[in-house]
C-alpha cells in the first residue's frame, strides 16, 4: 500500500489548473491561433490561408538565403511542406509565425550551406560582380558622396545580395531576419535560440562585413 | 586609433538612435573630427539603407498550385518516432508539461486504485483457464481432430476422473479440470504471485506425460518426429509395446514449446483422452529450468 497524502493530490490538482489556465490564456496573443487549430483538425483550406499569408515573406527570405528564383521557389515549398508535416508538433510555446520562420531559417541555412559547398555562389558571384562593377562605373558618378543614388540602381541589389551571400551562415541568417524581414531582436533570439546580446553583436559584425564588401566593390 | 575602433562598435546603436545622450554627443564630436570614422559611418548608413531597401521578391504565380501538389498528393509516411514524440503535444496549444502532468496523475490514480482493489485469492481454476486456450478449442468446438490428454504428474493414474470438488467455469475440458483438482502442487503455488513473469503452459500444469489416441499410430509418430526440429526438440527414446500395439516416445523439448507440441499433435490428426493405460506406465517426466523430457504414449483410438 502506497501512502498518498492529500497534500500531494492537492499539489497535482493545483498544478494542472495553473497549466490549463496558462495554456488557455497564451494563444490569445497569436493571430493565427484559430487558423492553426482548424489546420490541426484536418482543414486544408486553413493551411492554404496560412500559406497565402506567409508565402511572400517566406519566399523573400528563401530568396535572400539562396539568391536565385528557382532555388528560392524550391526552398520555400520545402519550408511549407515541412511546416505542414510538423504542424502537430507545434505546441504554441511561441507565435505560429515565429515557429514558421524558425523552420524557414533552419532550412534556408542548410540549403545555403549545401549550395555553397557545391560552388553555387562562387560561379554566380564572379560573373555578376564583374558585370555589376562595369555597370556601376557607368551609371554612378559619385557613389562615395551620394549613396542614395546608388540605391536607385538595379545593380546595387545584386551587389548587396552578393555581399550577403559571402557572409557565413550564422551572420547571414541574422541579417536576413533583422534587416530584411524586420523581426525584433527578441523574436530573432527566440527563433535562433540565442541570447539577445549575442544576436545584437552578431548582427553588428555581419553589417560591418557587408559594409566592407560594399565599400570595396563600389569604391 | 583605439578610439576609432571603439567608435565603429557603436555605429549600430547610433544608427538605431538608441544611445544615451552624453555618449551620442561624444561620438558625434569624434565623427566631426575624424574623417575616416565619418566616412565609415556614412558607409554604415549606406549599408543599412541598402539592406533594408532590398526589393521584395514575390513567389511565382503557380506557387500555390505546386505546393498543393506536394502537400496533398504525397502520402505522409507513418513514423512511430513522430507518433510517440507528438503523442502528448497533439493538441495545438497544450504545453508539454500538461501532458506529462496528466500522465503522472493517471499513473498515481492507477496505483491508488490498484492498491485499493479487493485482494481476494485467485481461484485454483482461474490460472488454468488463463493458459488453457492452447488446448481448450479442440475440446470445446470439436473442429479439430481431438485433444491431448494430460496424465498425473507423479504417477500413472487411471483415465477415469473423480467428481470435481471445486467449481470450474463451464466450457473447460474435463482433463484440465482433473489437473486443476489433483495436481501434486497447489495451482497457486505453481503460479507464484501475480507479480511474477508470464509462465508457460508446461510451467503451469507441470511437465508431464501425454497420451495420444490416434487411428494411425505410425502417422501420429511420424508427424511428431517431423515436428520436433521445428520445436527445437529431439527424440530421446522410443519404445514399442507390442502386446497392446502402443508406442512410447521420450522427447526433450524447451519448456516454452509445450503448447506448440500439443498443437502439433492435434494438427496431425492425433486424438487423445484420459491419462493412458493403467499398466506399465512410462517413466515420469523430468524438467530443469529450460527443458522438459516428456513421454508420449501413442495408442489406438477406440
Amino acid at each position: 500500500m502506497i501512502a498518498f497524502p492529500e497534500t500531494i493530490l492537492n499539489w497535482f490538482c493545483l498544478n494542472i489548473v495553473v497549466l490549463i489556465l496558462f495554456s488557455a490564456l497564451k494563444p490569445e496573443a497569436d493571430d493565427d491561433y484559430e487558423v492553426v487549430r482548424r489546420c490541426l483538425q484536418g482543414n486544408r483550406e486553413a493551411f492554404n490561408e496560412l500559406v497565402e499569408k506567409y508565402s511572400k515573406k517566406i519566399y523573400n527570405l528563401a530568396y535572400r538565403f539562396v539568391g536565385d528564383s528557382e532555388e528560392a521557389n524550391d526552398l520555400s515549398q520545402e519550408i511549407f511542406v515541412a511546416a505542414y508535416q510538423n504542424l502537430k508538433k507545434f505546441r504554441g510555446d511561441s507565435k505560429f509565425s515565429t515557429w514558421l520562420f524558425q523552420i524557414a531559417t533552419n532550412r534556408g541555412k542548410n540549403r545555403f550551406k549545401y549550395l555553397k559547398r557545391r560552388g553555387h555562389f562562387a560561379s554566380k558571384g564572379h560573373t555578376e560582380n564583374d558585370e555589376d562593377r562595369e555597370g556601376q562605373q557607368k551609371t554612378i558618378p559619385d557613389h562615395s558622396t551620394n549613396p542614395e543614388t546608388l540605391l536607385a540602381g538595379k545593380q546595387i541589389q545584386k551587389i548587396v545580395q552578393d555581399a550577403i551571400n559571402e557572409l557565413d551562415p550564422d551572420h547571414k541568417e541574422i541579417v536576413i531576419l533583422r534587416d530584411i524581414e524586420g523581426f525584433s531582436y527578441e523574436e530573432i533570439a527566440q527563433m535562433l535560440n540565442l541570447p539577445e546580446g549575442t544576436t545584437k553583436s552578431r548582427l553588428h559584425r555581419a553589417r560591418m562585413v557587408v559594409k566592407e564588401k560594399l565599400k570595396r566593390v563600389l569604391s | 586609433m583605439k578610439e576609432c575602433a571603439q567608435v565603429g562598435d557603436l555605429f549600430g546603436e547610433l544608427h538605431d538612435g538608441k544611445m544615451e545622450v552624453e555618449a551620442e554627443k561624444s561620438l558625434r564630436e569624434h565623427l566631426n573630427g575624424c574623417t575616416d570614422c565619418r566616412e565609415d559611418f556614412k558607409w554604415y548608413g549606406f549599408t543599412m539603407q541598402a539592406l533594408t531597401s532590398l526589393e521584395q521578391v514575390s513567389p511565382p504565380p503557380n506557387f500555390m498550385t505546386q505546393l498543393e501538389a506536394k502537400l496533398y498528393q504525397e502520402p505522409q509516411p507513418f513514423s512511430f518516432k513522430d507518433f510517440f514524440s507528438s503523442f502528448f503535444s497533439s493538441a495545438p496549444y497544450m504545453p508539454l508539461p500538461i501532458g506529462v502532468t496528466s500522465l503522472v496523475f493517471l499513473v498515481v490514480v492507477g496505483v491508488v486504485v490498484y492498491n485499493h482493489a479487493p485482494s481476494g485469492g485467485v481461484s485454483s481454476a482461474a490460472p488454468v483457464a488463463m493458459h488453457a486456450p492452447t488446448m481448450r478449442p479442440t475440446a470445446e468446438s470439436g473442429l479439430l481432430a481431438g485433444v491431448v490428454g494430460k496424465s498425473q504428474p507423479d504417477s500413472w493414474q487411471p483415465r477415469s476422473v473423480s467428481q470435481p470438488t471445486q467449481e470450474i467455469p463451464p466450457g473447460f475440458s474435463p482433463n484440465i479440470q482433473q489437473f486443476a483438482m489433483t495436481g501434486t502442487q497447489p495451482v497457486e503455488k505453481k503460479l507464484g504471485t501475480r507479480h511474477q513473469a508470464f509462465r508457460t503452459v508446461a510451467d503451469v500444469i507441470g511437465a508431464d506425460n501425454l497420451t495420444v489416441e490416434s487411428p494411425s499410430i505410425e502417422h501420429a509418430v511420424e508427424s511428431l518426429k517431423k515436428a520436433l526440429p521445428n520445436l527445437h526438440g529431439q527424440l530421446v527414446t522410443e519404445k514399442f509395446r507390442d502386446p497392446v500395439g502402443e508406442r512410447v516416445l521420450g522427447v526433450l523439448i524447451p519448456s516454452g514449446a509445450y503448447g506448440h507440441l500439443t498443437s502439433e499433435l492435434i494438427n496431425h490428426g492425433a486424438v487423445a483422452v484420459g491419462a493412458g493405460s493403467e499398466n506399465d506406465p512410462p517413466p515420469p517426466s523430468r524438467k530443469d529450468e529450460n527443458t522438459v523430457i516428456l513421454y508420449i504414449r501413442f495408442t489406438h483410438s477406440r
